[in-house]
């Protein structure tokens, strides 16, 4: 009873795990990798003792792997950074030319505030425009399950 | 070509053996490096996936006689095929030069 409530909740954390690989990756192999989890925890727990925990350590290695792998290959730490370069380029350009510009910048702190607020504002839109407009030219094509045979 | 990981050269090996499904390569992946390799799911599937981007891999109809019809099973192209050759023979390659040096691999007679 209590090897069985054990094993429904390592699946269970296994599958929780499964929830930080990017989509594509999960929608395709999450069912097959729980299933095969499932089916070296039974083997581990009838072999001799400690096996369950060396599969455990095992599985930990190697999802924390795959994850990092996973969201590596989807492209999104290329768009972050170019998103990220774009905006800081853009903000201090911005703020080269604010220093030219006619209008006074504000000494009240207040108003200073606000003005930080408005800038962080516009560089996490811009970094998340850039994000949507950059997605489709940096990731993969979709990967197409072929069936042959 | 570049060297190929051990994961590939694993999972391609297995492979080479006829049709698998996941969890059979992860075992047979295992047993072929006497458990010094412990993939995971995450590995074996991530190889996988390479590997079918490639071309080097494809995924079949699961045969009607097997026990879980869920299961996804996968077999080697001709072009996976010709890749783990080329792998083979630049192995080779390096245990011929090795035995050159009189370095011989553990367990082997000459």
């Amino acid at each position: 009873m209590f090897r069985r409530a054990l094993r429904a909740f390592d699946i269970f954390l296994y599958r929780v795990a499964l929830w930080l690989c990017p989509s594509t990756f999960r929608r395709v192999y999450a069912d097959e990798m729980v299933r095969d989890f499932a089916e070296a925890h039974d083997e581990a727990s009838s072999s001799r003792t400690g096996a369950v925990w060396r599969l455990r350590l095992v599985m930990a290695v190697d999802i924390v792997r795959t994850i990092v792998v996973q969201w590596s290959r989807s492209g999104v730490p290329v768009i972050a950074v170019i998103s990220l370069t774009l905006a800081l380029t853009l903000a201090e350009a911005a703020a080269r030319v604010a220093r030219h510009a006619r209008f006074k910048i504000p000494t009240n702190t207040m108003d200073a505030e606000i003005i930080g607020v408005l800038i962080l504002t516009t560089t996490s839109v811009f970094v998340i425009a850039m994000t949507i407009v950059l997605t489709p030219w940096v990731a993969r094509p979709a990967y197409r399950r072929r069936r042959s045979g | 070509m570049a060297p190929l990981t051990p994961a590939v050269l694993h999972v391609l090996l297995a492979l080479a053996g006829g049709e698998r499904h996941g969890y059979a390569i992860l075992k047979d992946v295992q047993r072929q490096s006497d458990s010094q390799l412990r993939f995971g799911p995450g590995t074996i599937y991530g190889t996988l996936q390479r590997l079918m981007e490639a071309g080097w891999v494809v995924d079949v109809k699961t045969p009607a006689d097997v026990s879980d019809p869920r299961r996804r099973y996968y077999k080697l192209t001709r072009a996976g095929r010709d890749a783990l050759k080329e792998e083979v023979d630049r192995l080779g390659a390096v245990l011929n030069v090795a035995r050159e040096h009189r370095i011989h691999p553990r367990g082997s007679k000459s």
